[in-house]
């Protein structure tokens, strides 16, 4: 921090710049193996078109409707996007409560466990026929399926709090707003963390799910459309921009997690 | 200053109730103590001594009896963030620089920040840290931790500093250096301090006053002035009166029953 040489900023960049392709490049590699293998399978053995498409198809069809893909790929990552945010604003709202008060977590906990053992696709149909055809009932599915690890993580972590900092806190007469922000918010975000990486993949899949019971919009209205027509290709690029949507969004959560936890163990690379 | 003791302990009991039974933990405890008095609570693990200083600090409700600090409640104390708290363990704040955990007590209960609070420049230089201000705990080593939750207790100007064994997870050599260390800073301003103990060397080192309590329940089994001059160096250690003190201590501890 108080003077670094440029010398050693430098050699420091290359010295991250080498990590991160360290961590990029053999996946990267074991992918287009998978590609060759995939692509040589099809050619040699005459699969169908209608059942496997080599993936050459795949990837030259996504260049040539790129833009096609970017909008529906957009819907379905707004509806996922909104429907974690609220999913997740709620889990915490309600976490906090449950933190604090014993009586609450008894009432309102198994009311949560009830939603979350009830299979989302059995909703879905519901929720279209009470919200119509808009990106509503998407997004409220999309919040039904993040709330339920972002609450359970948030009602521990928000408890999980040094016995000493919190009497040391008391001993100062502070206040319980106090001790949640000082003490209890930063203590819960090790558990948050690892419920957004959990959420974040599902808010995807309930986008999709959604989009399947009613939607002319969105990745997974391309998925049902394009299984009904045997379209194998624009199926597997649907797949595959939900696969690099998935990845992507958790990459950030992963990049955010190791920004705000640098203090944590777990964020100590051994 | 006001008249009279600063803490007075009055027949202070405490019992704990778990679903299998009642452990009677305090016993009828009375003490007083003076403005700028330094007195230890020494005995056995298990006697009762952190919840002696719980009581007097208001984090634990006593089951018969009443404390006082400066003719107040522990409460009202609190309140009027004039207690100092270090724990056994430093409980710093692991997302926040040694200066930032300094600095914590004054983000708290903010009506009650004193003009006479030191700045943290000052604290960092008493503790001996002027260098490590902007580590993380996790990078300085367990005394150092330990010199900065001693410097966040002083950092909003408490008058009674409460300490529960805060050495006791130090090693040795550490351990004698932070117990000169203490006397050092505690000369510069002379509050009050109650220091918990089960190191006989470290009670008869600091204390102007040693409280020995016996085990199950809790109660005081004797009282020990002493009358070494301060400031107080290592060398005395060895000096004929200090080990006469020890001895004292030691006998008084190993006695059986209740006040001898
Ligand atoms: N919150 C509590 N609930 C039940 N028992 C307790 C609690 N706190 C302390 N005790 C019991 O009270 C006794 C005294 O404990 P403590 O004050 O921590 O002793 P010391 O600090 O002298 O080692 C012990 O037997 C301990 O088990
Ligand atoms: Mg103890």
């Amino acid at each position: 921090m108080d003077n670094p040489s440029m010398q050693d900023t430098s050699t420091s960049v290359r010295r991250r710049l080498v990590s991160a392709m360290s961590y990029v490049v053999p996946p990267v590699l074991a992918l287009l193996l998978a590609g060759i293998v995939w692509e040589t399978w099809v050619r040699v053995s005459d699969v169908p078109i209608y059942m496997v498409p080599p993936p050459s198809e795949v990837l030259k069809q996504l260049f040539w409707e790129f833009d096609f893909f970017i909008n529906e790929g957009s819907v379905t990552l707004f509806e996922a996007l909104v429907g974690f945010s609220i999913g997740a604003g709620v889990a915490l709202t309600g976490a906090a409560l449950m933190a604090h008060s014993r009586f609450l977590e008894r009432s309102l906990l198994p009311l949560a466990i009830l939603v979350k053992v009830t299979p989302v696709v059995a909703v879905a149909p519901l929720f279209v026929i009470w919200f119509g055809f808009g990106p509503i009932p998407k997004i409220l599915i999309t919040a039904l399926i993040t709330f339920f690890p972002v609450l359970v993580n948030g009602v521990t972590g928000f408890r999980s709090v040094d016995r000493g900092s919190l009497d040391f806190l008391r001993s100062l007469n502070a206040s319980r707003r106090e001790i949640f922000l000082i003490l209890r918010v930063p203590s819960a975000l090790p558990y948050l963390f690892s419920a957004f990486r959990v959420s974040i993949p599902l808010s995807v899949i309930g986008a999709v799910v959604g989009e399947w019971f009613s939607a002319d919009r969105g990745l997974g209205s391309v998925i049902i459309v394009a299984h009904s027509n045997l379209d194998m290709v624009t199926l597997f690029d649907a797949i595959f921009v939900l696969a690099f949507m998935g990845v992507g969004l958790t990459a950030l959560v992963s990049v955010a997690e190791r920004k705000a936890l640098f203090w944590h163990e777990s964020s100590v690379v051994v | 200053m006001q008249d009279g003791s600063h803490v007075r302990i009055s027949n202070v009991s405490k019992r704990f109730t778990t679903t299998s039974e009642t452990l009677l933990a305090l016993d009828d405890v009375t003490l007083d103590i003076e403005h700028g008095e330094f007195v230890c609570l020494l005995g056995p693990s298990g006697c009762g001594k952190s919840t002696l200083l719980r009581i007097i600090g208001g984090l634990t409700e006593p089951t018969d009896g009443g404390v006082t600090i400066g003719g107040q409640t522990p409460s009202d104390a609190q309140a009027k963030k004039e207690l100092g708290y270090v724990f056994q363990d430093p409980s710093l704040m692991p997302w926040r620089t040694a200066e930032d955990n300094i600095r914590l007590p004054l983000h708290v209960n903010r009506a009650m920040n004193k003009d006479s609070a030191p700045p943290v420049e000052e604290l960092l230089t008493l503790v001996g840290l002027e260098r490590f201000g902007h580590y993380y705990p996790s990078q300085l080593s367990g005394g150092m931790q330990q010199r900065v939750a001693l410097a966040r207790a002083l950092a909003f100007g408490p008058s009674l500093l409460l300490m529960d064994e805060p050495f006791g997870a130090l090693d040795e050599i550490t351990r004698e250096t932070m117990r000169y260390e203490l006397m050092r800073i505690w000369n510069s301003d002379k509050k009050t301090v109650v220091f918990v103990t089960h190191s006989i060397a470290e009670a008869v080192t600091l204390s102007d006053r040693v409280v020995v309590l016996s085990g199950q329940p809790g109660r005081v089994k004797g009282v020990v002035d002493i009358e070494l001059p301060r400031p107080r160096t290592a060398d005395m250690e060895s000096n004929r009166s200090f080990v006469d003190y020890a001895n004292d201590l030691r006998k008084l501890l190993m006695q059986e029953g209740g006040d001898g």
